[in-house]
Parts: structure tokens; sequence; C-alpha cells
């Protein structure tokens, strides 16, 4: 019967041992896919988005930003964007645009009942002193990847909406709003759509004072969701 | 909370029959948007929006016209977070 020169104790002892290989390797890859989906990693930076902050750097640098006597962009621990605009002497001033929570001026893409599909906003509040107001530009889009598992990063995101608005944002006064995409002024809404996958908003901004404009800050935020 | 006495003629427009909007969410992804005019005082909205959450959260806001849109001034809740 154990023509192979096995006893029956010896065959159980083998397969007990194969078996315990083979849940250490399925382990291991247990392992593996669960670090893989703590920190989904998207390999590059869409090009629509790379595109839209290229035209923005042109625009924010096409006014001579040397006549400006400082100009700073923060970037604080989890990657978040201050603007930064400062003018000494007798007519200087401070100010510093950013956004509203502690660390997200673009929101999550969300679906709206009344939008009839996902939008998305950046809010952003100015801070500061010596001048009354800024006039921010800000340029948002979303993009979005289907995808029906939150934890497969190989997507191909895709461009769903854009808007870019200039707003006059008081300083130490209310926090102000852009929205992705624009509000229809019709009667047929205005949306990115909807579906199942990553979401992703991307805002742009910078501010003009005296029509000279400052360096430009940027923040993406990504989910996974149903919308 | 800061209560201080204050001198009030610091203030020189008052609407009186503001409208008002109640932004109902469902955890971080559906909001359903609603404006409210012809209201009678702030008693009836905060009525009508529980009336209506059907166990969603809700914000209501005071509208204002400005010169370039409308803008709102938070009176109840807060947005989920992230949103």
């Amino acid at each position: 019967m154990c023509g192979y020169g096995f006893s029956s104790g010896k065959l159980i002892k083998l397969f007990g041992g194969i078996l315990r290989i083979f849940k250490s390797l399925l382990a291991a890859v247990i392992l593996t896919i669960g670090l893989c989906t703590a920190t989904p990693a998207f390999a590059e930076v869409p090009p629509v988005e790379q595109e839209s902050q290229q035209i923005l750097q042109r625009e924010a640098f096409r006014n001579d930003p040397q006549s400006l006597q400082e100009v700073t962009t923060v970037v604080d621990a989890s990657g978040n964007f201050t603007t930064t605009l400062r003018a000494s002497g007798a007519t200087g001033y401070a100010v510093t645009c950013a956004g509203t929570q502690a660390d997200n001026a673009v929101r999550y893409p969300h679906y709206s009942k009344g939008a009839e599909g996902a939008i998305s906003k950046t809010v952003i509040k100015c801070v500061g002193t010596g001048l009354p107001s800024v006039d921010l530009r800000v340029s948002g889009i979303i993009s979005f990847a289907p995808s029906n598992s939150a934890t497969n990063t190989d997507v191909v995101f895709q461009h769903r909406g854009a808007a870019t608005a200039t707003q006059t944002v008081m300083v130490n006064g209310p926090e102000v709003t852009w929205y992705v995409p624009e509000p229809s002024h019709s009667t047929v809404p205005s949306n990115a759509g909807r579906g199942t996958g990553f979401w992703r908003a991307t805002s742009t901004w910078f501010f003009e004072v005296g029509g000279k404009m400052s360096t430009v800050g940027t923040q993406t935020v990504t989910i996974w969701k149903t919308i | 909370m800061k209560p201080q006495i204050i001198d009030p003629r610091y203030v020189n427009r008052v609407d009186r029959n503001p409208s008002y909007r109640v932004d109902f969410w469902t955890d971080q992804s559906v909001s359903e948007e609603w404006k409210l005019s012809q209201v009678t005082d702030i008693a009836e909205v905060l009525l009508w929006a529980n009336e209506h959450s059907a166990g969603r959260t809700f914000v209501i806001y005071a509208e204002f016209p400005y010169e370039n849109g409308h803008g709102m001034i938070r009176l109840l809740g807060n947005e989920p977070p992230g949103v």
C-alpha cells in the first residue's frame, strides 16, 4: 500500500509539514496584500493635472514676480499648501491664504442630489494685515478612475470636470468656496457624473495683489467611493 | 463664547426675511440641499429639518446676497469632515 517506502505515520508527518509551509506562504501573501492596501499608491499624476499645474505656473509668473518683495509657499508635513505674500515698508502687507480645515482645502468629491452627480469644492480663507482683500484664482479638476475595489490601484483616471475662477477674498473675512464643476446656468445640471472607483479632486491656487501674482499652491485628494 | 455689551450702531443692514439652506448629509457620500424661502423664523426651519432628516445629519444656514452672488451664515450643525 505504501509502495514508496513510507509508513502511514511518516506520510501524515510529511503532509503536515507541507501544510505548514503552505500556511506560511499563504500568511505571507495575505500580509503583503494587507500592506499594499493600507496605503494605496498610484504610479503617476494624471497628465491632465500636470497640464493644469503647468498652465497655472505660467499664469502665475507672467506678471514679473520679481517686483514682489517676498513670496513664500509653505508646505506642511501633510503636503498641503499655504500661499503667503508679503511686502515691507509703509504700504506693507502680509497675507496668507489656506484651507479652512487643518488638513484639507480641497474637499472630497461627493454626490449632490441638487447637482445630480459628483461635485467637489475648494474652501479657502485669507488672514493677514495691510490689505482689505486679495483676488484669489482657483483652478480645480475632478478625475475618476473606475475600480470595483479600493485595493486596486492599477487604474486609469479620466477627466470628469473642471472650473477656474477668480474671487475677491476679504482678508480676515469669511471663507470662500470654489466648486468643480461650475454650477449650471441652465436647466441642465452640471456635474462630474457618477461611478464606483477612485474619485480625485485637485486644485491649484494663487492670489493677486496690485496685478502681481504669487506662487501657486496645490492640493490633491483621492478617495474610493460610490457616487 | 465671548459675550460683551456692544454699541449697536456698527451694524447698518438687517434682512428680516432671509432664505435658509438646509443641507442633509448621508456619511461622506451624499448631500441633499434645500433652499427654504418665505420662512417665519429659524424655529420653523429647525422643525422642517428635523421632520425631513430621515436619520441624516443636517446643517442649517441663513443666506445673504452680496454683489457677486450669495453667501451663507452657518447657524446649526457641521458638514461631515472632508467634504
